[in-house]
């Protein structure tokens, strides 16, 4: 097997954006079509290994599409999850602070700056 | 020497705008080791300090004075002053000691709550995705036992684009790795034990996001691809949320943590080890453990003479 760039990472993280990915897909998508949507080279074979990886774990579903199994990821029951996350993180208006979340509440001027920044940005 | 003690009460409030710069100027992830000892250090002098100034009020009840073999009343100055001042540092510490304990309480439980809500979730190599329209992004520490998890909503998973998806789990799992969560929980503890350290809680939080920007823009290979991931995940995040009513937009205006994020990663690495804020940190650190050490030792001095050690000449 070629030992392309991001074989090299550890398949934990791998399987991470294979699911990433999946989800982030709004339909259910073929092998290929992940391995598309993967920002990272990797090979078929790989692709394929960790889909399976994945499905073995019930994290993922799969069902026979065209060509080969479709894939998508499995949901928990209606949302109950993101209601229970909601009410525990919006329990107070600073939420809790040991969190690091990702990006925090931004201000109309911070909105106005970032689209400055991303539009001009890279120059 | 209650002059002395009363120093490291003062001393904090020099600590946020240092907090800031260094945040600001130095190398994100020294900068969050520096501004979080800092201000533990700060919270401890104050704590020290207070704890000694309860002394004389201690000592002035017979029990606890026979319990020292204090033969003497202990002499630390005008006496009214010394127990007005002891009174107070024995209901700050009261009030902080309450406080502090029912902070961490709250956030422990909370941690713990949304563990509870995500643990129907399968789990893929720490990612939990949560099914919601709304884009959100966390790590949501380990505890003891368990490993930390990083939850994104679809919401945001679908708000980037593949490469942009990668930044954002390397963002996360900085985070886990470098254990951030203990940083802000001292920098949150800290800021209970004295209001001018609530104000460093922020440049701690800044600081553990821009180090974990700058681990996501390493593995990325491309600080501009991270610069728009956190910039286009803060932009979808604001688009789906519910924002109260603010002013109108004044041209010029402060910007908050993201923008500066956002700037950090296109135009300039802080890449500076050392810098005059960092150092006048580690100045003011040892300014308070100096002069609550000479506090201490006056009064303990002060106690060796009520025990009848010295004469009192």
């Amino acid at each position: 097997m070629a030992e392309i760039d991001g074989e090299r990472r550890s398949a934990g993280e791998l399987e991470t954006s294979v699911l990433a990915a999946l989800w982030a897909a709004a339909r259910p998508q073929s092998a290929a079509q992940i391995r598309e949507a993967m920002p990272q080279p990797l090979a078929r074979t790989t692709v394929a290994t960790l889909l399976a990886r994945l499905h073995q774990k019930g994290v993922i579903g799969r069902r026979p599409g065209e060509r080969g199994f479709v894939y998508f990821p499995m949901d928990d029951a209606h949302g109950l999850t993101a209601r229970r996350m909601h009410r525990e993180l919006d329990q107070d208006s600073d939420h809790s602070r040991v969190l690091a979340r990702f990006v925090k509440g931004l201000s109309p001027a911070d909105e106005t700056e970032l689209r400055r920044l991303l539009e001009g940005g890279g120059q | 020497m209650i002059a002395l003690l009363l120093v490291p009460l003062i001393l904090p409030w020099a600590l946020p705008p240092l907090a800031r710069h260094t945040a600001e100027r130095v190398r994100p992830d020294i900068a969050l080791w520096a501004v979080t000892a800092a201000s533990a250090a700060l919270a401890f002098g104050v704590v020290a300090s207070l704890g000694v100034l309860v002394l004389p009020l201690a000592l002035e009840i017979p029990p606890l004075a026979a319990l020292v073999d204090l033969i003497q009343p202990l002499q630390a100055g005008p006496e009214s002053l010394v127990l007005g001042i002891s009174a107070l540092a024995a209901g700050l510490v009261a009030v902080t000691a309450v406080a502090a304990t029912r902070r961490m309480v709250t956030e422990m439980r909370r941690l713990r709550a949304i563990h509870g809500s995500l643990a129907a979730l399968p789990d893929a190599g720490g990612l939990c995705v949560v099914d919601d329209p709304c884009p959100d992004a966390y790590a949501l520490p380990g505890g003891l036992r368990g490993r930390g998890r990083i939850v994104v909503t679809t919401g945001m998973l679908r708000a980037l684009d593949g490469a942009e998806r990668e930044v954002l789990l390397a963002h996360e799992r900085a985070h886990l790795a470098g254990r951030h969560h203990l940083f802000l929980a001292t920098a949150l503890l800290a800021g209970q034990c004295h209001p001018a350290l609530a104000a460093v809680v922020h440049p701690v939080s800044f600081a553990a996001e821009r180090a974990a920007d700058e681990v996501a823009a390493r593995t990325a290979g491309n600080r501009t691809l991270a610069a728009h991931a956190v910039g286009r995940a803060a932009l979808a995040a604001a688009r789906k949320r519910v924002t109260p009513a603010r002013p109108a937009v004044i041209p010029g205006a402060v910007t908050g943590p993201v923008p500066a994020r956002v700037r950090a990663l296109l135009f300039n690495a802080p890449t500076r080890r050392i810098a005059p804020a960092l150092l006048a940190m580690h100045l003011l650190c040892a300014a308070a453990a100096a002069s609550s050490l000479a506090g201490a030792t006056l009064l303990h001095q002060g106690v060796e003479v009520a025990q009848g050690e010295h004469a009192s000449d």
